[in-house]
């Protein structure tokens, strides 16, 4: 079967660059490494949990399969088609299929505009209007259970939570099949949290949505993500059924991530706490990214990059497999 | 003495262009040498404020102290003067903020903030004072700390930082240090390195008042919890107690409704609503709205904490007391 029919995303050998100026004329004085080398798929009606620390990557690899930022190699197949060999209008299309709910609800919803013109936006600028605009509305809020009757009020009326629905409805308006959820319960209260995890999941019943769900917080992604991917300066380092990841993680960064993560009322084993920081991803280490940081970290480790090892649906990139 | 500090009846209310209303009230509740006391809440819950108020900064106004009192090794921080009081912080009682970016000043290195600290509680030679300063960088495991005493803090990371205002608010050997969401703007792997600081303050007698709204961290870190809920303690036990038999169900609806890393099929439990705002508490108990166990009562009349055993008590009707 080619990977099409099955994977609504591929991103092969995908590389992510931003220069670095330096001095009075702009010279290029190195690069950035946000994304360096990822390749990963995603089913269709699938939800991928991409996990990993501030600086890893993970909102620009977010980003570049957005067509937000351009790479500097690789490729990503959106549907079975590569998302920058279009010309530009042809990309119009694509756009309506992919869509982000963001972190801060407050900073991402215009606070001129109200809740009316949010949500139908997207429909107005891609001509799918039919009949009147406060119908679509109303469709929309219901679907993210809001009643129709905040139509007219503007984003500072709502609470952190009631914003997030209102992303979101703006989110699922053009019936998109991907919505990369940047870090979209973060800002949230525990109790509100709940709630909008609970209408992820169910729109995604409903209509067939496949999410990059990407989070710091590996108790939310655990929960929600059928695969999770653990991504570290620049690189996947392990992917697997989120079960298998969480459970059974082989990656030693993976380990060391899970076993910081408080769970209430579980007596843990012993936390690994990693020494040290990340390193600069303008002068990732040779070899593997993490020997700096590794707690079992061996001579062939400072060398060379590790492959890729697959055991079921579990891949890893580590010497130690 | 078994009581560090005991906090009786606190109430304190802040006036906004919208109104008055009380952002904490009647809250008590006692530290002892060497505990790790947690108060968890969301946002708006008045936890923030509470710890402000043991230092005398809630700002006024708008913020005014109503009533209370706060024994202090046997001293009234809510008498004493501005003299004494200023003793007392960062000496005796210190406080590590959330944010360590707004919390240090960008405009001076790293040693010299440090340094004053000292200088302004000990008459000490400021090469003492540098001392003190670097071995307490020491302690916190800051790599090249010779180095860092230089440094300013935007050349640090907020790991880094945040490990800084920790060795301050240890510098002076304090009774009790009150940590505001120690964690909440760090990564994980980092929050795991700092709770291993504050676990090893129990070891030197330090008492810590832990605030946070992430049941995790109580779990991971404290010996004792308070939960509030709209300005008001709604339970208070012993941390195993409190996660083994949660008998508040806003407690018991919070704790169920944190996403556990492993997914059983069901469905996340939800609290219906949202956390209420500080104009709008409704009269008897506030969580009723929210709460699927809500009767008449609950409506008419506030509910007292009440015991059931061993410290464990719990502000709801429901209660079979002890």
């Amino acid at each position: 079967m080619e990977p099409g029919d099955r994977h609504i995303l591929t991103i092969r050998d995908l590389k992510t660059y931003f220069p670095v100026k330096r001095g009075v004329i702009a010279r290029t004085a190195g690069y950035v490494r946000a994304v360096d080398g990822v390749s990963l798929f995603m089913e269709k009606k699938e939800i991928l949990g991409l996990v990993g620390e501030s600086g890893c990557g993970k909102t620009t690899l977010a980003r570049t399969v957005l067509m937000l930022e351009k790479p500097v190699s690789g490729q990503i197949l959106f549907s079975g088609k590569d998302l920058f060999g279009f010309r530009r209008h042809e990309r119009a299309g694509l756009r309506k299929r992919l869509q982000i709910i963001f972190q801060d609800p407050v900073a991402s919803l215009n606070p001129r505009m109200n809740v009316l013109d949010i949500v139908t936006e997207g429909l107005v600028q891609h001509g799918m209007v039919e009949g009147d605009r406060e119908s679509h509305a109303a469709r929309l809020l219901s679907e993210v259970g809001l009643d129709k009757d905040v139509l007219y009020r503007y984003p500072h009326e709502f609470s952190g939570g009631q914003r997030q629905r209102i992303s979101i409805a703006r989110a699922i308006s053009l019936r998109p099949d991907l919505i990369v959820c940047d870090e979209p319960v973060s800002a949230l209260d525990v109790s509100v949290q709940a709630q909008i995890i609970n209408l992820l999941l169910a729109l995604r019943e409903r209509h067939g949505l496949s999410y990059l769900f990407i989070s710091h917080d590996l108790s939310v992604v655990g929960y929600i993500a059928d695969r999770i991917a653990v991504m570290y300066l620049g690189r996947i380092v392990e992917t697997g059924p989120a079960g298998d990841v969480v459970e059974t993680p082989k990656h030693p960064y993976s380990q060391a991530l899970l076993s910081a993560v408080p769970a209430p009322g579980v007596h843990r084993k012993k936390r690994i706490v990693l020494s040290g920081e990340t390193p600069s991803p303008m002068t990732p280490p040779p070899g593997c990214v993490f020997h700096t940081r590794c707690p079992k970290v061996m001579p062939v480790c400072r060398r060379e990059i590790p492959k890729e090892t697959v055991s079921g649906r579990h891949h890893v990139w580590c010497h130690l497999y | 003495m078994n009581r560090l500090l005991e906090v009786t009846d606190l109430t304190v209310s802040f006036t906004t262009d919208e109104g008055t209303f009380r952002a904490v009230e009647g809250v008590s509740f006692h530290v002892s040498p060497g505990e790790i006391v947690g108060l968890v809440g969301e946002s708006g819950c008045g936890k923030s404020v509470t710890a402000l108020s043991l230092l005398r900064l809630v700002p006024s106004p708008p913020g005014r102290i109503e009533s209370g009192r706060i024994l202090f090794k046997d001293e009234d921080l809510l008498r004493v003067g501005v003299k004494r009081m200023q003793e007392i912080r960062g000496n005796e009682i210190s406080m590590i903020f959330q944010e360590p970016t707004s919390a240090l000043s960008p405009l001076h290195r790293i040693g010299h903030q440090l340094v004053e600290a000292v200088q302004l509680h000990r008459a000490v030679s400021k090469k003492a004072a540098w001392d003190m300063a670097e071995a307490a960088l020491k302690k916190v495991s800051l790599p090249d700390v010779s180095e860092k005493m230089f440094a300013y803090p935007y050349a640090l990371s907020g790991g880094m930082q945040q490990r800084v205002m920790i060795a301050m608010a240890l510098l002076l050997d304090p009774d009790l240090v009150i940590a505001d969401e120690p964690t909440t703007a760090l990564d994980v792997t980092v929050q795991a390195q700092i709770f291993e600081q504050l676990l090893q303050m129990r070891e030197i007698r330090t008492a810590v008042l832990l605030i946070t709204h992430d049941m995790g961290i109580i779990w991971e870190t404290c010996d004792r919890v308070l939960v509030m809920y709209a300005a008001r303690v709604v339970e208070t036990a012993e941390k195993d107690a409190l996660f083994k038999n949660p008998a508040h169900p806003y407690t018991r609806a919070l704790l169920a409704s944190i996403p556990r890393p492993v997914r059983d099929k069901s469905r996340l439990q939800v609290i219906p609503g949202q956390v209420p705002s500080p104009l709008h508490y409704l009269s008897g108990c506030r969580f009723r709205d929210r709460c699927a166990f809500a009767h008449d009562r609950c409506a008419n009349e506030v509910p007292e904490l009440r015991s059931l055993g061993g410290g464990h008590r719990a502000a709801c009707f429901l209660v079979k007391g002890a």
